[in-house]
């Protein structure tokens, strides 16, 4: 068992290395491999930030933009996956300070299209309609909810990220993290009630 | 029951999935959600929320994923470029200075011999040398400070009046 542990630690620091060594050599072929590895988890979480696909998939490129300029600034150290979503949440902030000095809980935006919704193909339209008109008011209310609270849920409930984790990357205190997904919680609440009902 | 005792619920509550519980903590709060319909409505809740989240999948389009892909090939060939030139540029620094040094050794030497043939005090051909040395990146820096770009729109005016043509 601590073998198997110790083992699978050491495959993790091998592999975090591995990415450090490429992003310092530019590797390009690495850096493919790392888009198509990381695009679902990285454009979930600018959809949670932004509540706006257009501009989650703006961002999505400028952070792969930023990766690169900055991948020799990645030790290794720490999980590779950290340090994209903390990359993505300057991008995000950096985006939003150059439309308007504000916060991130007003990176929201008025659209007609769904920005959660689901762009894969589904086996039927109406499996497709019926599975939207059941998240429709989980969309409304995200779409509804401060970024701030968006993000501490995604970070915790798609990342499985630590509250320490989700604290470093905010640069916010743990306190404050907790507080975020109690409150985003409660502010889901009468979505989720509607829905259960 | 007081408050510190559903805050402390609430935070095992947040705990228990990523970071885990103890097991004497995880009796504890099985046992204050018994009683306790508040801190046992979080929890569902928050069971909701993370199976809610958790069914909405979110896919990158491949169009998405191929064009940031050609867009960070692009840019790696671009800085790649670019620390080519800089690599060159460096080289080429390096040997200016050096022929520079060497030339200015060369030079000052040259007008001491020169200052001797001639009779002149050493100091004169010395001051000409360097004047010599000096004045065309003294012309180069007068230049670059009494040269004023023209804005963009003057520009444009500028270009429209004397090639006769509207610029957008």
């Amino acid at each position: 068992m601590v073998v198997a542990a110790f083992s699978a630690l050491h495959s993790m620091e091998t592999e975090e290395a591995r990415i450090a060594h490429a992003l310092r050599r530019r590797d390009p072929d690495a850096l493919d491999a790392l888009i198509a590895q990381y695009q679902h988890r990285l454009l979930r979480y600018l959809l949670h930030l932004t509540a706006n696909r257009a501009t989650a998939e703006d961002l999505f490129q400028e952070t792969w933009m930023r990766v690169l300029e900055k991948g020799h600034l990645y030790d290794g150290k720490s999980r590779f996956s950290t340090w994209l979503l903390t990359i993505a949440h300057n991008v995000a902030i950096d985006h939003l300070r150059r439309r308007i000095p504000a916060s991130l809980d007003e990176m929201r935006e008025n659209e007609d299209v769904a920005p959660f919704e689901v762009q894969d193909a589904r086996p039927s339209p109406f499996e497709q309609a019926a599975a939207k008109e059941e998240s429709a008011k989980l969309e409304a209310a995200l779409q509804q909810l401060p970024a701030i609270f968006r993000e501490v849920l995604t970070l915790r409930i798609h990342e499985q990220m630590k509250l320490e984790e989700i604290a470093k990357l905010i640069h916010i205190p743990v306190a404050t993290v907790k507080t975020r997904l109690y409150r985003g919680v409660m502010a889901l609440r009468p979505a989720l009630k509607g829905g259960a009902e | 029951m007081n408050n510190s005792d559903h805050e402390r619920a609430r935070e095992l509550l947040l705990l228990r999935d990523v970071e885990g519980v103890c097991d004497s903590d995880a009796a504890w709060l099985a046992s204050h959600l018994a009683g306790c319909a508040e801190c046992s409505s979080f929890a569902e809740e928050l069971e909701l929320t993370e199976s809610a989240l958790r069914s909405m999948p979110v896919t990158a389009p491949l169009s998405l994923v191929s064009a940031t892909q050609a867009q960070v090939r692009q840019r790696v060939a671009e800085l790649r470029d670019q620390e080519a030139r800089l690599f060159l540029i460096g080289i080429s620094f390096c040997l200016g200075l050096l022929w520079s040094a060497g030339s200015a050794f060369v030079g000052w030497k040259f007008s001491g011999w020169l200052a001797e043939k001639i009779h002149v005090a050493p100091w004169i051909v010395a001051t000409g040398l360097v004047v010599f040395w000096l004045a065309p990146a003294v012309a180069i820096a007068i230049g670059l400070l009494a040269y004023h770009p023209l804005p963009s729109r003057s520009r444009a005016d500028w270009l429209a009046a004397h090639i006769g043509e509207e610029l957008p």
